[in-house]
């Protein structure tokens, strides 16, 4: 099993950054994909098929609190976990988010472990339990 | 022709063995891969590029419906659901076909039996590659304004009736056909082949959808304008007439065409009490079901419309009708209803 991870951020070092420490994070990393901002994130997002988005708060032409705006009136794409990737520190601005849908804050910078258990909440999976499924699988096929 | 290629999706390991070996030792089936939740399912459609999938929408943990969504979305094929036989197994089927799934199947229990459902799965997976499948699902038709009818016009439907058959894709094209019809409608009967429990939700969601009545039958129920009347899964519906009024018979028996309900039994029973007073319609749907019936409407000097090929899911039992010389009026599904007003 794989996750399919859209990382959005404006900054392409930081995008390298976190697509390396999803790597590292022993997360089951499908593909990735990425977009500069909000916008080009729901460009991406009606073409291919993310089952988890990890998304920057300041970004130009359309920021992380529009991105979630816009993505929570759209049908299908909106059931997709979002999780915020910040540097942002205010209390208030977290809660917003959180009310607009985000599953999580993260702030930058942060380590494998943490990303991987908050992927992990986000969808919603029990990892041991799937692991057995997975073995299960194997026994019949 | 190739061989149709088959992914199950179910989150038990029983059912997909069961499936894969049974759907194995059926020709022109090949079970191309399994997968017990919708990430590995995803992984594996995009891999082994599959005709038709099943799935099992009640998996836990992982939310059917959404998955079917995406799928539509980004990898649209046909779907055929696979549920139980539970009054929220029955919501969310009808959900998944509004989503975007164009069959429903019951998993084997009180009502069929492994051999059955094998049956019956295969032939819906038959069914099913056959589909042409919509990347947007449309539904700007059911917000349509429902068709008028003139007072003149009514005084005479009084005595009319509607009977309408439909099968693979009948769900949504029975929706935009009921949608249409105006609370003046004469009574309408309606047989969609489904498994029991799934019509309960099928008819108060459209009960919920249209300006008439949308319900259940059960024994007894009279058919009246207004009033649209659906046949129960696992049950025969019959027009009967007592007097002025017109009322169903909903009973067991043998399956007929495959199927129970089966629209050549209503269709039959709807010549000998409607005559020339009742409006045939048969719709989308795999196989040959209605069109005995519908010839025999059409003796009784019943008016008969049938789904035009274009508008099909399935063209099965709208053309096994046509080729029988049952079919007088041949529309596109958005043209139905109105063409049903028309030749009341």
């Amino acid at each position: 099993m794989a996750f399919n991870v859209l990382i959005v951020d404006d900054s392409s070092s930081m995008r390298s950054i976190i697509k390396k420490t999803l790597q590292m994070s022993g997360f089951d990393v499908g593909e990735i994909l990425e977009a500069g901002n909000g916008k080009e994130a729901l460009a991406v997002l009606e073409k291919e098929w993310a089952d988890v988005i990890l998304t920057d708060v300041h970004m130009p032409e359309m920021d992380g609190l529009e991105f979630l705006k816009v993505l929570n009136k759209q049908d299908v794409v909106s059931t997709t976990p979002v999780v915020v990737v910040t540097t942002e520190g205010r209390e208030e601005r977290l809660d917003e988010l959180r009310g607009l849908g985000a599953r999580a804050c993260i702030r930058k910078p942060f380590r494998p472990e943490e990303i991987k258990k908050i992927l992990a909440d986000a969808l919603g999976i029990d990892e041991k339990a799937i692991t057995e499924k997975e073995d299960l699988d194997g026994c019949d096929f | 022709m190739n061989d149709i290629k088959v992914m199950i999706v179910d989150d038990s390991a029983i059912v997909r063995k069961v499936f894969a070996e049974e759907l194995s030792k059926e020709r022109g089936i090949e079970v191309v891969g399994t997968a017990p939740d919708p990430y590995v399912a995803r992984d594996k459609i995009v891999k082994l590029k599959p005709d038709v999938v099943t799935l099992d929408i009640e998996m836990p943990r992982m939310d059917g419906i959404t998955f079917l969504k995406k799928l539509m979305k980004y990898y649209p094929l046909p779907v055929i659901i696979v549920s139980s036989l539970t009054p929220k197994g029955g919501k969310l089927a009808l959900e998944a076909i509004e989503s975007g799934a164009v069959e429903v199947l019951s998993k084997p229990g009180a009502a069929y039996s492994v051999g059955d459902m094998k049956r019956q799965l295969a032939d819906k997976i038959r069914a099913a590659a056959s589909v042409r499948v919509s990347r947007q699902i449309d539904d700007s038709a059911v917000q349509g304004s429902t068709v008028e009818i003139s007072s003149r016009a009514l005084k005479e439907t009084t005595n009319k009736v509607i009977a309408i058959g439909a099968s693979t894709g009948g769900t949504e094209a029975l929706k935009k056909v009921l949608c249409r019809f105006p609370p003046t409608i004469p009574g309408v009967v309606v047989v969609q082949h489904m498994p029991a429990n799934f019509t309960t939700a099928f008819a108060a969601r459209l009960n919920d959808l249209s300006a008439i009545e949308v319900k259940e039958a059960a024994d007894g129920d009279a058919v009246l304008p207004g009033r649209a009347l659906i046949a129960p899964g696992n049950f025969h519906m019959l027009l009967r007439r007592s007097g002025a009024r017109y009322y169903v018979c909903v009973k067991t028996g043998p399956m007929v065409c495959h199927q129970r309900p089966a629209v050549d039994v209503l269709f039959k029973s709807t010549a000998q009490y409607a005559g020339a007073n009742a409006v045939g319609v048969i719709l989308t749907g795999m196989g040959s079901d209605g069109a005995r019936g519908m010839v025999k409407m059409r003796e009784a000097g019943a008016r008969t419309i049938g789904q035009d090929e274009a508008s099909c899911v399935v063209y099965g039992m709208p053309k096994e009708a046509v080729k029988m010389g049952a079919v007088e009026i041949v529309a596109p599904l958005d043209r139905i209803a109105q063409e049903t007003i028309n030749v009341l």
